[in-house]
């Protein structure tokens, strides 16, 4: 696929309360940005699990994107700072195991940042499309599709 | 040191202290030492104390120590690994005995204490050569280089989880890979349910992982697993000053809790 072309598949996990809220006022309000992003909204920034990232890859997603409630606003009173120890610790491991740091963001977007969520998808669409699609996750996939999209060996 | 054991062990049940002491007792070989879990001074005399003796029987705590009182023949490693497992709330700290050995000059020295308490600021032990080099030559590498390694590395799984089940750590009733509503981890031995796997297995073990090695030693495939604790451990000792099974027994385990000032450098500068 030329570069041109490609416009990435990223996935955001984005927490009820705030950004998805944000997300949401960016649409009301009418800011374009790159329709590159599909938006899964959990609770809590608190309950999206690495298995949601490696799922979300494995899946075909050329980045993820993950964003909760700023410190201090979390609507659980402290979801978003377990979830910020564990990303800390996640983001390095999965630098360690040789995935480029341009397909795994971590943001903090509050549900008045409309502009903020726009910039952010912005910026890593750009970022994401320089890189190209992921092929690491796809080249080890044990399952190809084939046409009309029924799962084969 | 075998005879010294004995005694300890024998006053530890005479005394009604504990209602097993868990330790070793000599196996088909000499160098395989098997657990023996012994109820009355008379079983007590079965136990040995060799240089064989590599740890791991912390493993027993949550069967053993979850109701009644028991003491473990302990290396440094397993009594880290109690201390996380009364941390994480899986047995109480008065349940839990220790008889504390360690390795040196070729035999085996029994520790003073007996009291998980007593055991505070013990570290992760010095990794071998082997991992120390391969994390260095990682940490030199490009990240395509680095996947690449892995690749190789979790190419190599046969999804047996040896490494799980000597994991002193792994206590899951029902493991995240055995798990299909969802299907998080694909069963096959292949690419990528094996990466996925191999990913997870280090990364629940990110804060509480002792560092023993048994992981390593019982992977039939040879699959190098230390360098991935080892990073984790090392990320988690820089950025959060933390070193698991080095606190409190009764502080919260590392990703039961968190300060404001955790470190926030990821997050996306905007």
């Amino acid at each position: 696929m030329a570069r041109k072309d490609f416009t990435p598949r990223i996935t955001a996990f984005v927490c009820n309360w705030c950004t998805y809220a944000g997300a949401d006022l960016a649409g009301t309000t009418r800011l374009k940005y790159p329709a590159s992003v599909r938006v899964i909204r959990v609770p809590c920034s608190g309950r999206i699990d690495p298995l949601f990232i490696l799922k979300a890859f494995e899946k075909g997603a050329d980045a993820v994107l993950v964003s909760g409630c700023h410190p201090g606003d979390c609507h659980y009173i402290s979801g978003n700072y377990y979830a910020r120890r564990r990303w800390a610790v996640f983001a390095k491991y999965l630098e360690f195991l040789g995935l480029s740091p341009d397909r795994l963001f971590f943001t903090w977007v509050s549900a008045s940042e409309a502009r903020k969520w726009a910039d952010v998808v912005e910026e890593i669409t750009g970022r994401v499309k320089k890189a190209g699609p992921l092929r690491d996750f796809a080249e080890m996939s044990p399952v190809r599709l084939i046409e009309g999209g029924t799962r084969n060996e | 040191m075998s005879e010294a054991l004995r005694q300890k062990a024998a006053a530890l049940i005479g005394s009604s202290a504990v209602r097993v002491v868990v330790g070793y007792r000599e196996g088909r070989r000499p160098d395989l030492p098997v657990p023996h879990f012994a109820h009355s001074v008379g079983e007590a005399s079965q136990f040995i104390l060799t240089r064989h003796c590599r740890g791991g029987l912390a493993f027993f705590a949550r069967r053993e120590a979850a109701k009644a009182p028991a003491a473990f023949v302990s290396t440094a490693e397993d009594v880290r690994a109690l201390r996380i497992l009364v941390q994480e709330k899986q047995v109480p700290a008065e349940n839990v005995r220790v008889i504390a050995f360690e390795h040196r000059g070729g035999g085996v020295t029994i520790l003073p204490g007996e009291r998980l308490e007593e055991f505070a600021g013990l570290r992760a032990p010095v990794p071998d050569e082997s991992t120390s080099d391969t994390l260095a030559r990682l940490r030199a590498m490009t990240p395509a280089q680095r996947w690449r390694f892995w690749r190789r590395e979790f190419d190599k799984c046969v999804r047996c989880y040896a490494c799980r089940q000597a994991c002193p750590m792994c206590y899951c009733e029902e493991c995240i890979a055995e798990k299909n509503l969802p299907q998080w981890i694909e069963v096959s031995p292949r690419a990528r349910g094996n990466f996925a796997w191999n990913l997870i297995r280090a990364w629940h073990l990110a804060g509480r992982c002792v560092e023993c090695g048994a992981c390593e030693r019982a992977c039939p495939q040879g699959i190098r697993l230390m360098p991935l604790n080892r990073m984790l451990a090392d990320e988690i000792a820089s950025a959060f000053g933390y070193s698991p099974g080095a606190g409190s027994v009764e502080e919260a385990a590392f990703f039961a809790t968190f300060k404001d000032s955790d470190s926030e450098d990821f997050i996306l500068k905007k």
